[in-house]
């Protein structure tokens, strides 16, 4: 399979305010998000960057996709550099944070134009792609609705296709079902489905264990930075279930758990 | 019950004292404002109240009695002698703010003062016509300094005459421009400076710290759009509303300013102005919303939501009604550099133009400085848009 990312010994430290070194409980001003991490990602695969609460997914899925820096190390996207050649990696990548609330004021229809057009694609293509993402996630009857009245699910299903407007290859994903109910998880993880039989590439983070058993094909365990382990889902599980798996690495790494 | 009632306040003034920011901006910053700008304004207003000590008034007498020769040498006052002929002469004189003051005695005005008996003649009194610009500060002062002294005068010797008794004479030879011209300038450069940061208020938080709290900031900071371009849609996008809103303020103002000055009795209309004045105040109100929305768009971009950017933004409100109410007090003779200062360029222009008393070398630089901090801004802009810690902090 065709590589779609080559992330090498990449590093990210950053500066603690006060207020930050409190609540991390630490004395040192600075903290190493990502220490020197590397893995790969292919074309067509659903690749998981598991991991708990601040182990460092966020940065590296920021660091994709060139919103913020690598102190050290290389991140190639299709072949390009995200630090040397970031307006390139934009134009193929597809983001999308849990963190994600779409304007209320707007309609669906609004904003998939917007971000299409910000992205450079023309209006007939626009056109065509909106009518057949809007049809096969059933966002056609509310196009024209406010974004303040749409239900959490169709308010997720719209940010989801808006992140996609531009037909990207490669899609990133930030625990794209933190914080959902179940209805509007499952809505998320059957488009995440339908995107992969469309062959796209994916990776995403979580910390939630079935996720990443019902979607990835591949997994990389991240744990204060590092990548513990990386490789296909039965590689990384070992004849095991991936929770128990997890632990067994988070005990070996950081020590029993309390 | 105690115990629980302290452990609330106690949470309380932990939240509040534990809050640098909500501290500065709620116990420290009103009071130091505050402070700053009564004691700015009071300099100021004595500033503008004042008349110039090296100032030569120019007064001219009538048939002034030896009761005048006296008053006015204890007042210090040296004047012309002149005659009834000219007295439309200088009226006009006065109007046009060359001469500040015009007394005309009737003949043997002392002889008649002293003889005057109000209830057995049933006659009017000798009456003083003291013509003067309440348009031009040195004339206006002259007439209350000689009126106060004629009136301790008269109190020596029971009400036995009067001065500008007449209705029908106009003694305040101020122009209807001078007047508008004199009101406005004081009123509207604060007012106007205060809409358009208002307006600017209202939309900068939520169109750039508010993107940064949903989350669609880094949605768009991921598109292959310049960062500069980004910087700049908002800033040219925010000043149109800014603008439309600072556009129906200053009509709402130049409208309703007569009505609230008391109308036809003030003398006051905005009719006065030019084309070329309008056009002016326009090109300058421009160039006004462009800092102003700038510089809200960078402390909007600094914050890390709409209600931060609004505490942060209040301060800079303040500060500018201080500088555009310290410039509507320091006159229109300012140096051609000082109009190089943000907003407060703009201040003194507007204060300038509606005195119609300004040029077109200050408004070219007032709009030409604007611009020039308006790219500066954008630049600033887009290197926080750049920053990481900026952008994506906690």
């Amino acid at each position: 399979m065709e590589e779609i990312l080559r992330v090498e010994n990449i590093s990210k430290t950053f500066t603690l305010s006060k207020k930050q070194m409190k609540l991390e409980k630490t004395t040192s001003k600075k903290k190493v998000a990502v220490d020197n991490l590397s893995f790969e990602a292919y074309e067509g695969e659903i690749f998981g960057l598991l991991g708990p609460n601040g182990a460092g997914k966020t940065t590296t899925l920021r660091m994709i996709a060139t919103l913020i820096k690598p102190d050290q190390g290389e991140i190639k996207v299709d072949g390009s550099s995200s630090v040397k050649e970031p307006i390139a990696v934009r134009k193929k990548i597809g983001f999308l944070t849990s963190e994600l609330k779409l304007e209320d004021f707007f309609t669906p229809n609004y904003l998939f134009d917007y971000f299409a057009t910000l992205h450079g694609v023309d209006a007939s293509t626009m056109k065509e792609r909106k009518k057949e993402l809007f049809d096969r996630f059933g966002i056609s009857e509310f196009a024209e609705v406010k974004v303040a009245n749409l239900s959490t699910g169709m308010k997720q299903k719209v940010s989801l296709v808006v992140s996609i407007a531009h037909d990207p290859r490669f899609i990133i994903f930030d625990e794209p079902t933190n914080g959902l109910d179940v209805i509007t998880a499952k809505v998320v993880t059957d488009f995440l489905k339908d995107l992969k039989k469309e062959g796209k590439s994916i990776i995403l983070s979580t910390h939630i264990f079935e996720l990443v058993e019902k979607l990835c094909d591949r997994v990389g365990i991240i744990i204060s930075g590092r990548m513990v382990t990386c490789g296909s889902l039965e590689e990384v599980c070992d004849g095991k279930r991936l929770e128990d798996r997890f632990f067994e690495i988070y005990e070996e790494t950081e020590g029993e758990l309390a | 019950m105690r115990s629980e009632l302290l452990t609330i306040i106690k949470k309380e003034f932990r939240r509040f004292f534990g809050d640098k920011r909500l501290f500065l901006s709620t116990v420290i910053l009103p009071g130091l404002i505050i402070f700053v700008m009564y004691t700015l304004m009071g300099q100021l207003m004595s500033n503008f109240m004042a008349t110039d000590k090296e100032y030569k008034p120019k007064v001219y007498a009538v048939n002034e009695p030896e009761s005048a020769k006296q008053i006015l040498k204890s007042l210090k006052i040296t004047y012309h002698k002149t005659d009834i002929t000219k007295v439309d002469g200088l009226k006009k004189k006065i109007e046009n703010q060359k001469a500040d003051v015009l007394m005309v005695f009737p003949d043997n005005f002392d002889e008649d003062v002293l003889a005057y008996d109000a209830i057995a003649s049933g006659e009017k009194a000798p009456e003083i016509a003291i013509y003067y610009n309440s348009a031009a500060k040195e004339s206006e002062a002259l007439f209350r300094s000689i009126t106060a002294a004629y009136d301790s005068y008269e109190t020596t010797m029971s009400n036995k005459f009067d001065i500008n008794a007449d209705a029908d004479v106009k003694f305040d030879l101020a122009t209807e421009a001078d007047t508008t011209a004199q009101v406005f300038s004081m009123l509207v450069p604060m007012l106007l400076i205060m809409m358009l940061m208002s307006g600017c208020m209202a939309v900068a938080p939520e169109a750039i710290a508010g993107e940064k709290e949903r989350g669609t900031m880094a949605t768009l900071l991921v598109t292959p759009v310049k960062r500069s371009n980004i910087a700049l849609g908002k800033v040219i996008s925010l000043s149109v509303f800014a603008l439309m809103s600072g556009a129906s303020s200053t009509l709402g103002v130049l409208l309703s300013l007569p009505k609230l000055m008391g109308g036809s009795e003030q003398n006051l209309s905005a009719a006065v102005y030019t084309v070329k004045d309008y056009v002016a105040l326009s090109v300058t109100v421009l160039a006004t919303v462009l800092t102003i929305i700038s510089l809200f768009s960078i402390v909007s971009t600094f914050a890390k939501t709409v209600k931060e950017a609004g505490s942060y933004a209040s301060p800079i409100m303040l500060v500018g009604t201080v500088v555009a109410v310290v410039s509507s007090m320091s006159g229109t003779d300012h140096a051609l550099s000082l109009f190089t200062i943000p907003i407060y360029n703009s201040a003194m222009l507007f204060s300038g133009i509606f005195s119609m008393k300004y040029t077109m070398a200050q408004v070219g630089l007032t709009v030409g400085s604007n611009l020039i901090f308006m790219a500066v801004c954008v630049f600033i802009m887009t290197r926080m848009f750049n920053s990481e810690k900026i952008m994506f902090s906690r």
